[in-house]
């Protein structure tokens, strides 16, 4: 029974705690923001419903990926517009890859703050519009008066480039000040 | 990699995370993933980068050259921002919703495959991976070098083995021994519960059994209280034994009548009952058919545990429900455990050898610590009487001469319970035809209790929380 307000307060505070880890996994293999947190709530629901296996003495991000994995692969399975992009064995690789590099992605994640502040004026508005403010290309298309297919190419670009940021930072350590 | 290639694999990305890519790219797409590590990890790394920017707003700082209005804060703190508080109320109106939802749905199927859980160790020596106190699991095999290891399934099942042996815990209700000595208790609700061996296959009817396979080429069963089935692999011969009897099948697959003999497993039983230690003095009776209340002895206190961890339908009395010194009389702290709660009994006995003419009185000191809190003693005559619950042969309660004398004199019984409830110190004195009986409660084991540990997992590479 899960009556017990305090058990459920607790189990809020763990999930929001860890939402944003959670859904940066679970966009590993559905990278559309709206299915990721479709994808979320019913990893939510399912954490929910299995809490009192959680051992609180451990940590609750870990715990709660591993539904998000199921859930996502669960996600894939279903047709769709967006969904099923990837065979199940290869999200079963995805999965096991994501679990093994997940501290060389940890490690990329403060040299990519570096690098968007680094990206030409124009470039860092289009990433700020498409990501921080999750505006529809369609509408960001209206506003600069660009197509969207433009943009798209232009979002690949920014992002490759990112990444090559990314790498060079990491292969060439800061000198200390 | 080739840098071309590289840069194919974060085209194909890009194409996934915008929703642009087309059936032939999603192809190659696969076909890609499907080749090698590197271009996994390049993959990853790139569609990591498209989560961070998406869910971490912290990544987004703008500087004061920014031509579009800050919407994050220009510190990396993870302080959140008025925008991301929208989507926080939305998860916690969805998690207050769950609490009803959940409620009527009850509960799902388990998609965690752990089901055990390591309960105790005594000098385990692991000849596989080693196991700790608080490990879960699912299927796996151990191998125990020597010591033993007592496993607590989440169905209530509890598994004793002593090493030399190799168990294969296949699934909640099936497990293989390999070799090696194992007692099983299977308490109600968990009955069907099964060991194969490689001679045959044990399905507990609600009991508790043993299972030495020390012998070459032999099992030997040895059923303690309730009943077993014992079956022959591709057979249709099976035997239903009951507590008292043993037997032993060959590899020609006859099963034959033993003489009953739990002592093999007389050491698998203290762990196997959830105690951690205790003075020699103290002798454990197994849960084996042996009336307790005929043992005699100058030298030892008896204590058998009665039966498996109930749930108490009515309130059970306690002569003694608080920690402390005991010796008076008046000092005693009697108490109640609730109804609905789960306890375990244990019945310690101390019955001096009878003899025949005036005698001195005999006298014992021991200790005995459990692995879970002591919840109180019954020592009192009517509590006992009234406790019977616990006792399925009876354990001589009638006897109101059983009682424990808090007379604060040099007859008088004195016991102590230890401040945090585990250990227990019995001071008796049996003068003239007197002996004492009483009634330990521990906590019970609730079937349902969320488990208090978990096997770590390589998950944990993961940052809990990244700042």
């Amino acid at each position: 029974m899960h009556s017990q307000p305090l058990e459920h307060d607790e189990f809020l505070r763990l999930l929001l705690k860890s939402e944003r880890e959670v859904q940066r996994y679970i966009m590993a293999l559905i990278p559309n923001a709206a299915d990721a947190q479709e994808v979320f709530q019913e990893t939510a629901v399912a954490l929910w419903k299995q809490i009192e296996k959680y051992d609180p003495a451990q940590p609750f991000t870990p715990w709660a990926c591993r539904f998000a994995a199921n859930k996502a692969k669960e996600h894939l399975r279903k047709t769709g517009r967006w969904t099923g992009f990837l065979d199940e064995d290869v999200a079963s690789m995805l999965v096991a890859r994501r679990e093994h590099i997940a501290p060389d992605l940890d490690r990329r994640v403060e040299p990519l703050r570096a690098c968007v502040d680094e990206l030409p004026t124009k470039t860092r508005g289009l990433i700020q519009k498409y990501y921080f403010e999750q505006m529809p290309i369609e509408e960001i298309a209206r506003q600069v008066g660009r197509s969207a297919t433009a943009l798209y190419k232009s979002l690949q670009r920014t992002r490759s480039a990112l990444m090559s940021c990314v790498d060079d930072k990491l292969s060439t350590p800061e000198v200390a000040p | 990699m080739t840098p071309n290639e590289k840069q194919r694999i974060r085209e194909l990305a890009s194409t996934v995370m915008d929703g642009t890519c087309g059936e032939d790219q999603r192809r190659e797409l696969n076909q890609i993933l499907r080749g090698n590590d590197a271009a996994r990890d390049e993959y990853l790394a790139a569609l990591d980068l498209h989560a961070v920017l998406m869910t971490d707003l912290s990544v987004g700082s703008s500087t004061d050259t920014a031509p579009v209005p800050p919407v994050t804060p220009k510190s990396h703190s993870r302080e959140p921002s008025s925008h991301r508080w929208v989507r926080v109320g939305a998860i916690a109106a969805l998690a207050a919703g769950l609490l009803l939802f959940v409620s009527l749905i009850g509960n799902a199927p388990s998609e965690s495959p752990s089901f055990v859980t390591i309960a105790q160790l005594n000098n385990a020596v692991w000849q596989s991976d080693r196991f700790d106190v608080g490990n879960r699991f699912g299927a796996t095999t151990m191998r125990l070098e020597s010591g033993l290891v007592r496993l607590e399934y989440d169905s209530g099942v509890e598994l004793t083995l002593e090493g030399p042996a190799e168990l294969t815990l296949i699934s909640a209700e099936q497990a293989e021994l390999s070799g090696g000595l194992l007692t099983a208790t299977v308490p109600p609700g968990a009955e069907g519960f099964s060991v194969d061996t490689p001679t045959a296959k044990v399905v507990d009817l609600g009991t508790s059994f043993g299972i030495d396979l020390r012998e070459d080429g032999f099992s030997n069963v040895a059923v303690f209280d309730g009943e077993v089935e014992v079956a022959i692999p591709d057979s249709e011969e099976k035997r239903l034994l009951t507590e008292g009897e043993s037997v032993r099948i060959g590899r020609d697959s006859a099963i034959e009548d033993v003489g009953f003999d739990p002592e093999p497993f007389g050491r698998l039983w203290p762990i196997a009952s959830g105690i951690v230690a205790s003075t020699e003095n103290i002798q454990f009776v197994p849960p084996w058919p042996k009336q307790i209340r005929f043992i005699e002895s100058d030298d030892y206190i008896f204590t058998a545990p009665e039966g498996h961890s109930i749930r108490l339908a009515t309130p059970l009395k306690l002569t003694i429900a608080e920690p402390g010194e005991y010796s008076q009389n008046d000092d005693l702290s009697p108490g109640e455990v609730p109804e609905g709660s789960y306890v375990r009994s244990f019945i310690f006995h101390y019955s001096p050898v009878e003899q025949t003419g005036p005698r001195r009185a005999a006298r014992i000191l021991g200790s005995v610590t459990f692995d879970r809190p002591v919840l109180g003693l019954i020592t009192r005559h009517e509590d006992l009487v009234e406790s019977r619950r616990f006792s399925r042969r009876g354990a001589g309660e009638a006897n109101p001469r059983r009682e424990l004398r808090f007379t604060g004199g040099p007859d008088g019984d004195r016991v102590l319970l230890s401040e945090d409830r585990k250990t227990l110190t019995l001071d008796l004195v049996s003068p003239g035809r007197s002996s004492d009986l009483m009634r330990v409660i521990v906590e019970g084991t609730s079937r349902r209790r969320p488990p208090k540990k978990r096997r770590r997992d390589s998950f944990e590479t993961l940052n809990e929380n990244n700042g």
